[in-house]
C-alpha cells in the first residue's frame, strides 16, 4: 500500500508534508493553549481566578474562543484600503508559521548515531538556519505597518509607524547578539548548533551571558510584547495598529503575536540553552528530548507573561535610546570579547568570556541605574512655555506653614473653626 | 491627498532638519477611549508624536446635579451627591450634609464626627486606590488595578454593612448619620486596615520602586507651586508641588479638630510625586481610621432636627477635604425646605483646568501619564 | 539516506505554503460562517466614538525615515557580521583584527549619529 514511499524524493516530500501540517497544528495549537495560559498565569499573580468556566479548569475555553472568532462578521472600514487591509494579517500569520521550520524540535530518532532519517523532529535543517529566522522574522513588520496604514486610522497608523521603527531597531541588536553563539558554533545550522553545544559541554549561555541579556531584551521588543508593547498600546493609541481589526482577521494577528512569541523562545532555548538536550538525558531516549526542549520553551513564555504582568510600558523615545544607545553597543561589546576569546584558544577558554559578559551585564545594570539613561525627563526638556525652575528651588518644607502670601485674602482663618460656636441644639 | 502629496514632499525635502516640518494631526482622545478616565475628549493636536496644543472638551457626564439638588429638599439631595464625585460619595455627602449643618448651625455630636471621620477617611483610601490603580493601568500594567480594586473591595463591603449600599452610600443626615455602626463592624474594620497595610507595602514595591515607572513618571508634568496656586488646584496635585495646605488641617472641621493630620508634601511637583502623595496618603488615612476607632466616643449619632428641615435664609460656604481636594459646598436657602442654590466646587474641574498646560510639548505617552497623574473624576467635573 | 544538502528550502517552502493554505481556508470558512451586515456607522473609523476629521494618511514624522536609514546601515552589516562570525574559527588572527576593524569603523558610524542627536527620537 506505501509502495511509493519507497522513492526517496516521494517519501521526502509526503514525510514534509506531513510534518509541516503536524507543526502547524502543533503551533497552533500551542497558541490556542497559551492564551488560556497567560490568562490563568496572569490571573494568579493578580488574585483572580482567570477563565475556568468552559471545561475543566477552562481547558476548552480556547475553543470557544476560536469558534466565536470564527463566527463574528468580518467587516472592512470604508475608509480602508481593502486589499491591503485584507492581506495584512495573512502576511503576519504565515510569516510566522515558517519562522519556527527550521527549530529543531528533537533529537534524531536514531540518537546520537549521526543517522538522519526523514522523520526527524524538525522541519528542514537548512544551512542557514538562523539567518532564515531572523530574516523571516525581519518580514513580520510587514504584516503589522501594512495592517495599521491601510486601516485608514489614526492610532493603526501611529501604531504601525511605531512598531516598524521599534522592530528595525532591535532587530539590529538582536542579530548582533546572535552572531556571538555564532561565533563559537560555526555553523548557522539549527542543528548543528545544538550539537556544537553537546560537543563543548556546556550550554552557550555560560559562554554568552550578555549576548543572551541582550537577545532576550531585543526579542520581547521585536514580538511587541510588554514592556515593549507600544505598538497596540492600548492606553495611548486604543490598540494600535489593531484598532480596525475585528473578528477573525483580529485573531490572526493575535496568532502571529503568539507563535513569534513561541518561536523566539524556541531559538533561545535552542541557542542559549542547548536546545533538546539536557545532560545526556536524552541519550536513549529521543522522545525525551521533545519533552526537555518544551519545558524549556515553556519557561521563556512563562518569562514573557510574569513580564507582562509586572512593567509598565516604556516610553517611546526612552525605549528607541535604550535600543541604538545601550543594546547595539553593548552588542558590538559583546562580538569583540567573543572574538577576543574564541583567537585566544577557542572553545576551552569559553568562561573568559563568560565571566566577561557577566561583568558587563552587572555594569550595565548599575550604569542604567545611575546614568538615567531609562530615568526621567530632566526638567530643561520640558516645554511648558514658561522658565523652568532648577530642581532646588522648591518653595516650602514639610514642616513650615504653607505659603500663601497672594492667597491671604482667601485664605480662611485656621484658628477659627467655623462651628465651634454653637451646642447641640438646633436654630430653626 | 494625491494632490499636494508632491509639494509636501519637496517642501520636507528642501529645508535643513531644523526647517523641516511635519504636517500637523488632529487627533481625538476620547470620549469613548480607554483612559481618559470616563468621557473626557481631549481634542489634541500632534506634531509627530509631540502635543502642540490641547483642548478639553467636558459635559459628556453632565447631569445637572445642582439643578437636582435644588429640586430636592435637602435631606433628599444628600443622595444625589452620591454621583457627583462617584469615587467618594462618602465625602460628597459629608460635604453636603456639613454646609446645611454650618447654615442652621447645627454642632453635630461627637460620635458622629467620630463616624464621619472614619468613614471619609476610608472613602479616601477607596478613592486613592482607584487612582493609583488606574494610574498602573494608563502606564500600560494590568497588575496594581487588580490589587487596589481587590482592596477596595473590602471598604465596600464595609459600606454596605454600614448602610445597605456599597457604592450610592446615602449614609450621611444633616445632623449625624442614618445608622450607628453595626456590631462586630470595628473589629472587621481593624482587620482589614491591617490587610491593607501589608497590601499597600506591597503596591508600592511593584509600582514605586520599578524603574520603567519611574522613568514615566519622574520629571514628567512638572507644576511649580506658583503656577499651582495660581491654577487654583487643591488636594494631592497641590501638595505634591510643594505646598502644605490641606483643608483638614488648615480648617479643621468636625473630628479634625481633635485628630491631628500629618498632611503628606512632596517638592518633586512631577507625577511620581502626585502618585506618591496618593500613596501615602492612603498610610496616613489607615493610620487616621485606627486613631478614630480609638477615640470614638459613646452618645447619639444624631441630633434631633424637624422632619421638614429649613435652613434659615442665607447663605455658607463649607469645603472638606476630599481624595481629590477641596470640595466646597456653596449653598444658598431661602428659608424654604429646598435650597435656593447649591454650587459645587468640585476639585476634579478645577484641577483639570492646569491639564492643557501640562501637555504642551510633550509627548503622546507622557499625556497619559499626566492626565492619569491629575486623578479626575469626570462624574464631578461635568456633575 | 542522504539528503541533498539544499533539500531544507522545500521543506521551508512547503511550509510557507501550508501556513498559506491554513489561513486562506481560515478566513473562507470564517466569511462563509459569519454574518455579513455592514452599516455606515459600523464601518465608520474609530476616533474614541468622534467623527474623525479628515484622512488618517497625514505625511508622518520624519524621525522614523531617519531610523529606517539607520536600519538600512545596520542591518547590511549585521549581515556581513554573521557571515564572517559562522568562519570565524578558520580566518584564525586576520579575521579577528578584521573584524575588530569593522566592529570600530560601525562604532564611529553610531557614534556619528549619536551625537547628530538621531538616537534621541525627534
Amino acid at each position: 500500500m506505501f509502495d511509493f514511499m519507497n522513492n526517496p524524493t516521494v517519501a521526502l516530500i509526503v514525510a514534509t508534508v506531513v510534518k509541516g501540517a503536524l507543526l502547524i497544528v502543533i503551533l497552533l495549537t500551542a497558541f490556542a493553549y497559551m492564551t488560556l495560559i497567560e490568562r490563568r498565569v496572569v490571573a494568579k499573580i493578580q488574585g483572580r481566578l482567570g477563565p475556568n468556566r468552559a471545561g475543566p479548569m477552562g481547558l476548552f475555553q480556547p475553543v470557544a474562543d476560536a469558534l466565536k472568532m470564527m463566527f463574528k462578521e468580518q467587516m472592512i472600514p470604508s475608509q480602508a484600503r481593502a486589499g491591503i487591509y485584507v492581506l495584512a494579517p495573512v502576511i503576519s500569520v504565515v510569516v510566522a508559521l515558517c519562522a519556527f521550520a527550521v527549530v529543531p524540535i528533537g533529537n534524531n530518532w536514531s540518537a546520537n548515531s549521526g543517522v538522519h532519517s526523514i522523520w526527524d523532529p524538525f522541519i528542514g535543517d537548512i544551512n542557514v538556519g538562523l539567518l532564515w529566522i531572523l530574516s523571516i522574522s525581519s518580514l513580520s513588520v510587514y504584516g503589522i505597518v501594512l495592517g495599521g496604514w491601510s486601516s485608514g486610522n489614526r492610532y493603526s497608523l501611529l501604531g504601525a509607524l511605531r512598531s516598524a521603527a521599534q522592530m528595525v531597531s532591535y532587530e539590529t541588536s538582536l542579530g548582533l547578539a546572535l552572531s556571538g553563539v555564532l561565533m563559537w558554533a560555526g555553523s548557522l545550522s539549527m542543528v548543528t548548533i545544538v550539537h556544537r553545544q553537546l560537543d563543548m559541554g556546556i550550554w552557550y549561555i555560560c559562554a554568552q551571558p550578555l549576548g543572551f541579556v541582550i537577545y532576550i531584551i531585543a526579542a520581547v521588543a521585536e514580538v511587541n510584547r510588554a514592556p515593549f508593547d507600544l505598538p497596540e498600546a492600548e492606553q495611548e493609541l486604543t490598540a494600535g495598529y489593531l484598532t480596525e481589526y475585528a473578528g477573525l482577521r483580529w485573531s490572526l494577528f493575535q496568532m502571529a503575536e503568539y507563535i513569534n512569541m513561541i518561536t523566539v523562545s524556541a531559538v533561545a532555548s535552542t541557542l542559549f540553552f542547548g536546545g533538546w538536550s539536557l545532560f545526556g538525558l536524552t541519550d536513549g531516549i529521543p522522545i525525551l528530548s521533545i519533552v526537555i526542549f518544551m519545558i524549556k520553551v515553556a519557561f521563556f513564555l512563562f518569562l514573557f507573561i510574569w513580564l507582562r504582568a509586572t512593567l509598565p510600558r516604556i516610553r517611546y523615545d526612552r525605549l528607541m535610546r535604550f535600543g541604538w544607545q545601550v543594546l547595539l553597543p553593548l552588542a558590538a561589546l559583546n562580538i569583540v570579547i567573543t572574538a577576543c576569546t574564541v583567537a585566544l584558544g577557542g572553545d576551552r577558554f569559553w568562561w573568559i568570556s563568560g565571566v566577561a559578559g557577566l561583568l558587563v551585564v552587572v555594569v550595565m545594570l548599575f550604569a542604567i541605574r545611575r546614568q538615567g539613561i531609562l530615568e526621567g525627563t530632566h526638567f530643561s526638556e520640558v516645554e511648558t512655555g514658561k522658565p523652568v525652575l532648577p530642581h532646588s528651588v522648591r518653595l516650602v518644607t514639610y514642616e513650615q506653614e504653607p505659603e500663601l502670601e497672594q492667597d491671604e485674602d482667601s485664605a480662611p482663618s485656621v484658628s477659627q473653626p467655623p462651628l465651634a460656636r454653637n451646642s447641640n441644639t438646633v436654630q430653626v | 491627498m494625491a494632490t499636494n502629496q508632491d509639494t509636501e514632499f519637496q517642501a520636507e525635502f528642501s529645508g535643513t532638519s531644523e526647517g523641516i516640518k511635519t504636517q500637523e494631526m488632529l487627533l481625538n482622545m476620547g470620549p469613548q477611549h480607554p483612559s481618559t478616565h470616563g468621557v473626557l475628549r481631549l481634542i489634541i493636536t500632534l506634531e509627530g508624536e509631540t502635543i502642540t496644543s490641547c483642548t478639553p472638551v467636558i459635559g459628556y457626564l453632565h447631569r445637572g446635579i445642582e439643578k437636582i439638588l435644588e429640586n430636592r429638599t435637602v435631606m433628599a439631595g444628600i443622595r444625589y451627591m452620591d454621583n457627583s464625585d462617584y469615587l467618594s460619595p462618602m465625602l460628597n455627602e459629608t460635604a453636603y450634609a456639613g454646609a446645611v449643618e454650618q447654615e442652621m448651625g447645627i454642632e453635630i455630636p461627637r460620635r458622629a464626627q467620630y463616624i464621619r471621620l472614619i468613614t471619609n477617611e476610608l472613602q479616601r483610601i477607596a478613592s486613592h486606590l482607584v487612582g493609583i490603580g488606574t494610574y498602573g493601568m494608563d502606564l500600560g500594567t494590568t497588575t496594581p488595578i487588580i490589587w487596589a480594586f481587590r482592596d477596595r473591595e473590602g471598604i465596600l463591603s464595609m459600606f454596605e454593612a454600614l448602610s445597605g449600599s456599597r457604592f450610592n452610600v446615602n449614609y450621611m443626615r444633616v445632623g449625624g448619620v442614618l445608622h450607628d455602626l453595626p456590631k462586630g463592624w470595628l473589629d472587621e474594620c481593624s482587620t482589614f486596615l491591617d490587610k491593607l497595610e501589608k497590601n499597600m507595602v506591597e503596591m508600592d514595591g511593584l509600582l514605586s520602586g520599578n524603574e520603567i515607572f519611574m522613568s514615566r513618571t519622574q520629571g514628567v508634568g512638572y507644576i511649580d507651586p506658583q503656577q499651582a496656586l495660581a491654577y487654583g488646584l487643591t488636594g494631592p496635585m497641590l501638595r505634591a508641588s510643594g505646598i502644605n495646605w490641606d483643608l483638614r488641617v488648615n480648617r479643621p472641621y468636625m473630628a479634625y479638630r481633635e485628630v491631628a493630620v500629618n498632611p503628606i508634601v512632596r517638592q518633586e511637583g512631577d507625577c511620581f510625586a502626585r502618585y506618591y502623595v496618593r500613596l501615602q496618603e492612603i498610610t496616613e488615612s489607615i493610620r487616621l481610621v485606627r486613631e478614630g476607632i480609638d477615640k470614638l466616643p459613646g452618645g447619639p449619632i444624631s441630633v434631633r432636627t424637624p422632619i421638614a428641615l429649613r435652613p434659615p435664609r442665607g447663605e455658607t460656604y463649607f469645603a472638606i477635604e476630599s481624595s481629590k481636594g477641596e470640595l466646597g459646598v456653596y449653598f444658598i436657602s431661602d428659608g424654604s425646605e429646598y435650597p435656593w442654590r447649591a454650587k459645587l466646587r468640585g476639585p476634579s474641574f478645577v484641577n483639570l483646568q492646569i491639564v492643557p498646560e501640562l501637555l504642551r510639548g510633550h509627548k503622546m505617552s507622557d499625556a497619559i501619564a499626566i492626565l492619569g497623574s491629575t486623578d479626575i473624576v469626570l462624574g464631578e467635573v461635568d456633575r | 539516506m542522504s539528503t541533498p544538502a539544499n533539500i531544507g528550502y522545500l521543506y521551508a517552502g512547503i511550509l510557507v505554503a501550508a501556513g498559506f493554505v491554513f489561513v486562506i481556508l481560515a478566513t473562507t470558512v470564517s466569511g462563509l460562517l459569519s454574518p455579513h451586515n455592514p452599516t455606515k456607522e459600523k464601518l465608520q473609523t474609530y476616533e474614541s466614538g468622534e467623527t474623525p476629521i479628515g484622512s488618517a494618511w497625514v505625511q508622518y514624522p520624519l524621525g522614523f525615515y531617519i531610523y529606517a536609514l539607520l536600519f538600512v546601515a545596520f542591518d547590511v552589516d549585521i549581515v556581513f557580521v554573521i557571515s564572517w562570525a559562522v568562519i570565524f574559527k578558520q580566518l584564525s588572527i586576520f579575521g579577528f583584527c578584521e573584524i575588530v576593524f569593522f566592529i570600530v569603523v560601525l562604532a564611529i558610524g553610531l557614534l556619528y549619529a549619536w551625537r547628530k542627536g538621531v538616537t534621541r527620537w525627534i
